[in-house]
């Protein structure tokens, strides 16, 4: 995963710009992030999920749209192999 | 030894010269091993350096052209191979401290295909801890600390396949593997001035490697130029028994008639540099599509379509990999990760339910279907492969690269390939790139702009300014 969708993986694109702002000050290595300031942070990305899965919520899907993968049963004896 | 001028040749040229014997496998591997010698502390682009066995496979492929028996374009071909594809003699270590000692006695797919092809492995590439799936914000969540820039070496190389882009662009191999979950493998080539294809998912085997995301996961070449992509991409495509999602969708790159440009339908997705892009960089941009449109390419104006394709592929890529990595939480050993927020995962991404990873699932057939639609309008899609340049090291990556990624979201949510362009220079001369993206299993088309793109400029030919004298090095 790339820096930025590393990013995008806790916070939604049209946030990233204002956390960008809102850190540069406060920008610093991990091993001198403070106890409270990893807290602050976690709690930060938790906003950021919460609003990744307020777009996902919100999108619409009829009942019949199905999911991208499909289930198959597999025949006796034959073991699908893995990777 | 062998000097600069031919380390730094394509595979394409490499190969003509071996094949014709007036170049030395052996020769050429001590001249990349010497040169890994010189660079690698600085660069951290290889993790393990597999010496013995690369000057072993390069006194095989040295014996076997001498006798007439030539395999192919890799043959005699030195390598670099991200540390996440297993090798059944060297450590491969993931990036992550906890795996710094993991061996598995096999080699992966791809390994075995390039080694089938002749092709030399010189060392395993250093990498951002498993890949970043379990995120990351400074450059220095790998093994060994942050790859460095060959074009500025307080600079980093992008991610994860970090170590790749640096061995490519500093000369120290002919050409690497890399892999890209979203954005690994076109981050690296954008930052490193280098060439990338990340390949139509399910296009090359994944068997022997490590899981960041199961439906996300594509392996890729990185080299100098898209001819020497085709080449490799060529060699390591393919179906595989030991991976069930390997495609055998039939790929004819070498020899083939490419398209002409003009013939092609492109379209241009613009972004918005306002958003913590550089200007510098949109200016580049700008005067790769003035060249292409040059060429004769007939670029029109396009949007993406309207679905939370981001938020689709960061939950799913994020859920997955939380599964991959089960283990190392059950076993407190994600707390040996340099991301401090890794072992915070599971709690950051408490909030997400069953239903909700349903629901991504669904966008994404959704994404499919408009992405589809879009290349029925378009043979291909052009836009830019990051907004900035390399960030220096030290610099939190949230802050360094604000702007988001919806081409590759799309791209990577619907397994799309991509060819990575450098195009020029931005902000301390430091490289600046394009992709070129197109519909799944189509990788002959976007090469054919890559190569069209590249007999016409020169960005693949420049050299960083790397010199072998530690106090004149950048």
């Amino acid at each position: 995963v790339a820096a930025g969708s590393a990013a995008a993986l806790v916070a939604p694109a049209a946030t990233l710009a204002q956390t960008a702002k809102t850190t540069r000050r406060a920008a610093r290595t991990p091993k001198s992030t403070a106890p409270s300031a990893s807290r602050a942070e976690i709690e930060k990305q938790k906003q950021y999920v919460a609003q990744t899965l307020k777009a996902i919520r919100e999108f619409p899907l009829e009942n019949r749209d199905e999911p991208a993968f499909v289930f198959r049963p597999i025949k006796a004896g034959r073991a699908r192999k893995g990777r | 030894m062998v000097g600069d001028d031919v380390l730094f040749l394509s595979v394409t040229e490499l190969s003509r010269e071996i094949r014709a014997r007036r170049l030395s496998p052996v020769e050429l591997t001590h001249s990349y091993l010497r040169r890994i010698k010189w660079f690698n502390e600085r660069l951290n682009a290889f993790t393990t350096v597999t010496a013995e066995l690369a000057l072993e496979q390069a006194r095989a492929a040295e014996r076997e052209i001498q006798a007439g028996r030539w395999r192919g374009p890799l043959h005699g071909v030195p390598y670099g191979a991200k540390d996440l594809l297993a090798t059944a003699t060297a450590p491969t270590t993931w990036g992550a401290a906890p795996c710094r000692t993991q061996t598995f006695g096999r080699d992966a797919t791809v390994i075995r295909k390039l080694r089938e092809a002749g092709a030399v492995l010189l060392g395993k590439c250093a990498m951002i801890e498993f890949a970043g799936g379990l995120g990351y914000r400074f450059a220095n969540a790998s093994l060994d600390g942050p790859s460095r820039n060959p074009w500025g070496t307080d600079r980093w190389t992008g991610g994860s396949s970090s170590g790749s882009g640096a061995a490519v662009a500093a000369g120290l191999c002919g050409f690497a593997i890399g892999t890209e979950t979203w954005g690994s493998i076109l981050c690296p080539s954008a930052f490193c001035g280098v060439t990338g294809v990340r390949p139509t998912y399910g296009r090359v085997s994944r068997a022997g490697a490590m899981v960041c995301s199961y439906t996300f996961d594509k392996i890729g070449p990185l080299a100098r130029s898209a001819e020497d992509c085709a080449a490799v991409l060529q060699a390591i495509a393919g179906p595989d028994p030991g991976d069930a999602s390997a495609s055998n969708e039939p790929l004819r790159l070498a020899g083939r008639v490419p398209r002409p440009i003009s013939k092609l339908r492109a379209a241009l997705v613009k972004m918005d540099y306002s958003k913590g892009g550089q200007p510098e960089a949109g200016a580049a941009f700008d005067a790769a599509v003035a060249e292409l449109r040059a060429m004769g390419m007939r670029l029109t104006d396009a949007t993406l379509p309207a679905i939370p394709a981001a938020e689709a592929a960061g939950l799913l890529i994020t859920a997955e990999a939380l599964s991959a990595f089960e283990p190392f939480y059950r076993d407190g050993r994600v707390k040996g990760l340099r991301d401090v927020y890794a072992p915070h995962q599971p709690e950051i991404n408490a909030a997400a339910t069953g239903a909700d990873l349903v629901k991504a699932w669904r966008i994404r057939v959704k994404a499919q279907e408009a992405m589809a639609e879009f290349f029925s309008r378009f043979d291909v899609l052009v836009t830019p492969n990051f907004l900035s340049v390399a960030p220096p090291v030290t610099q939190d990556l949230y802050e360094a690269l604000p702007y988001g990624d919806p081409v590759g979201a799309f791209g990577n949510l619907c397994g799309l390939p991509s060819v990575g362009l450098p195009c020029g220079f931005g902000r301390a001369r430091m490289p600046v790139g394009f992709q070129v993206m197109g519909a799944p299993y189509d990788e002959a088309t976007i090469l054919d702009v890559a190569e069209a793109w590249q007999k016409r400029t020169g960005f693949h030919r420049e050299r960083p300014p790397l010199r072998e004298s530690p106090a004149t090095a950048r």
